[in-house]
């Protein structure tokens, strides 16, 4: 493989989002959650006032930064193009469920491998199910499960801006602070590394991951597909050896199943609830993550799956589905089966037949 | 672009908002506007009136344990849990008074019972922490029921404890929950 200018970014994505995301932790971050899109998107719900739980509301600036950064990226690049109508209510109710799934194993993708490289082994259910996931989509997609063409011919010229702009207003909040914004002065929103460092961290990654196109599951879509011809698997490995060495290097890699930090033992419900957030990447074309750097550079059917993101990082905590040390809720399970249910009969009815 | 009559007029009022945005804005909202203002003062006001309450609910308890007096305390905390058997703080203090008369199981049943019901008691920065008491009794008890369990990995009883050290030591590493 040619070690091109665009093999050098994905590299580089994955180096700063190891990087960082363990820095992040040893700055102030909840550990092994220096970056979870998941928990970030939970954290700000709560912090605009969308669900109550006292310890998980703050409006996170790496959020912020991530779809900002991705802007300033798009129009560095000239790759900004407002596009949409591809399925926006299906993507909408994906985004919903790809937080479900993320809540039930306690981490998005990205927290998914943190976890991994700080030595927490109960993450490899989460692993398996997510790599078992992707194969499950790519399958679908083989057998003409898609939601249709992103095209600029249905979104409105302009529509693109919309979700930068909701995010801008996000900045703005967390200088000014107003009065409805609340910010958790217990638990583990309470704990975050300093403003200005997790503003430019979040705009670093988002700008770069922009023009790389890096993405956890994508990654694996593209392994499962391409193999080592797959520029996304260097990113990969770049990400997770970063990471690893990080965690190695700073005290924080501890091996072991029992005990870890934000962790918790039923392993079926890990891997279904990754299995969850795999597929349903797949289908709506990359991981929570990139759903921010896409809703960034004018994808407004990825704005729409951030939208179902917010919704869903509400409900999680007032419908007690996410779960905590102590396992997987009923409401949790119900949730990650009413999820599948949207997947399979999503793929029965999306899929084109000949 | 060339812009016709109807886009002149979209533009004057897009900067008449603008500039009303602006205004408004700038302008400090009153302090009687609405509930939110008061939300953070209600939430304090609550939260500090849960401490006086919870200290003179239990100031019974508390004074027999630190009279030494375990199996006393014990039994106060029986009466008030009658009246609020769902409360976190009585299971906490079970916890603490079954680790002082040197109980580790049922320390950790009661810890565990009551960080579910309420995180703050783990948090470092809570007045009602009980983060350092927990994490000796974690350091202390964990690699006994560990060998336990091992020898007798039928036995619910050990099981359930390993279960409950483990649940005390991964609040205690921290995480997003």
């Amino acid at each position: 493989m040619r070690l091109d200018r665009h093999l050098i970014t994905v590299i580089l994505s994955g180096l700063l989002l190891g990087f960082f995301g363990v820095m992040l932790s040893v700055w102030g971050n909840p550990e092994n959650s220096g970056i979870c899109v998941s928990c970030f998107i939970e954290n700000s719900a709560g912090a605009l006032g969308l669900h109550n739980n006292p310890r998980l509301q703050y409006l996170r600036p790496e959020l912020v930064g991530f779809v900002l950064g991705a802007f300033a990226s798009a129009l560095y690049r000239r790759e900004f193009r407002s596009r949409g109508g591809s399925a926006p209510l299906f993507r909408f109710a994906s985004g919903f469920f790809l937080i479900i799934g993320c809540a039930v194993f306690i981490g998005c993708p990205i927290k998914l491998f943190l976890r991994f490289t700080a030595g927490d082994l109960t993450s490899l259910s989460g692993v398996a199910g997510l790599v078992v996931g992707v194969g499950c989509g790519l399958n679908g997609l083989a057998k003409g499960v898609e939601l249709g063409r992103l095209s600029p011919a249905a979104a409105p010229r302009g529509s693109g801006l919309l979700a930068p702009a909701a995010f801008l207003l996000f900045l703005l909040f967390i200088f000014i602070s107003p009065s409805f914004l609340i910010a958790s002065e217990k638990g583990s929103s309470s704990q975050h590394a300093p403003l200005l460092i997790s503003l430019a961290v979040g705009l670093t990654l988002g700008f770069v991951a922009q023009g790389s196109r890096f993405c956890i599951t994508g990654s694996i879509r593209d392994i499962l597909l391409m193999g080592r011809r797959a520029p996304l698997l260097w990113g990969g490995i770049a990400f997770l050896a970063t990471a690893l060495l990080v965690n190695f290097s700073t005290g924080r890699f501890n091996p072991g199943f029992a005990g870890q930090p934000g962790s918790h033992q039923e392993y079926i419900w890990s891997f279904l609830g990754m299995g969850l957030v795999g597929w349903l990447s797949v289908l709506i074309g990359g991981c929570p993550f990139r759903q921010l750097v896409k809703s960034g550079e004018g994808d407004s059917d990825a704005a729409l799956v951030v939208a179902g993101m917010f919704l869903g990082g509400a409900l999680v905590q007032g419908w007690n589905i996410a779960a905590t040390s102590a396992g997987v809720p009923l409401g949790g399970k119900i949730a990650v089966i009413s999820g599948f249910l949207l997947v399979f009969s999503g793929s029965i009815l999306l899929r084109e037949r000949e | 672009m060339k812009l016709d009559r109807f886009d002149k007029i979209l533009l004057s009022f897009l900067a008449i908002t603008v500039i009303a945005l602006g205004v408004y804005s700038a302008r400090s909202f009153p302090a009687k506007t609405t509930a939110i203002e008061t939300r953070s003062m209600e939430r304090e006001l609550a939260a500090q009136a849960r401490v006086g309450l919870i200290e003179k609910l239990y100031a019974p308890v508390t004074g027999a344990m630190r009279g030494g007096q375990y199996q006393e305390a014990l039994l106060k905390l029986e009466e008030v849990n009658t009246r609020y058997p769902g409360e976190a703080h009585g299971f906490i203090l079970k916890g603490e008074i079954l680790y002082r008369m040197g109980v580790p199981d049922g320390a950790a049943s009661g810890f565990v019972r009551g960080i579910k019901l309420n995180g703050d008691y783990i948090d470092k920065n809570s007045p009602f922490s009980k983060r350092d008491i927990i994490a000796i009794l974690v350091e202390k008890a964990l690699p006994s029921a560990l060998t336990a369990y091992k020898s007798s990995r039928s036995n619910p009883v050990l099981k359930e404890n390993l279960a409950n050290l483990n649940y005390l030591k991964s609040r205690l590493a921290g995480g997003c929950e």
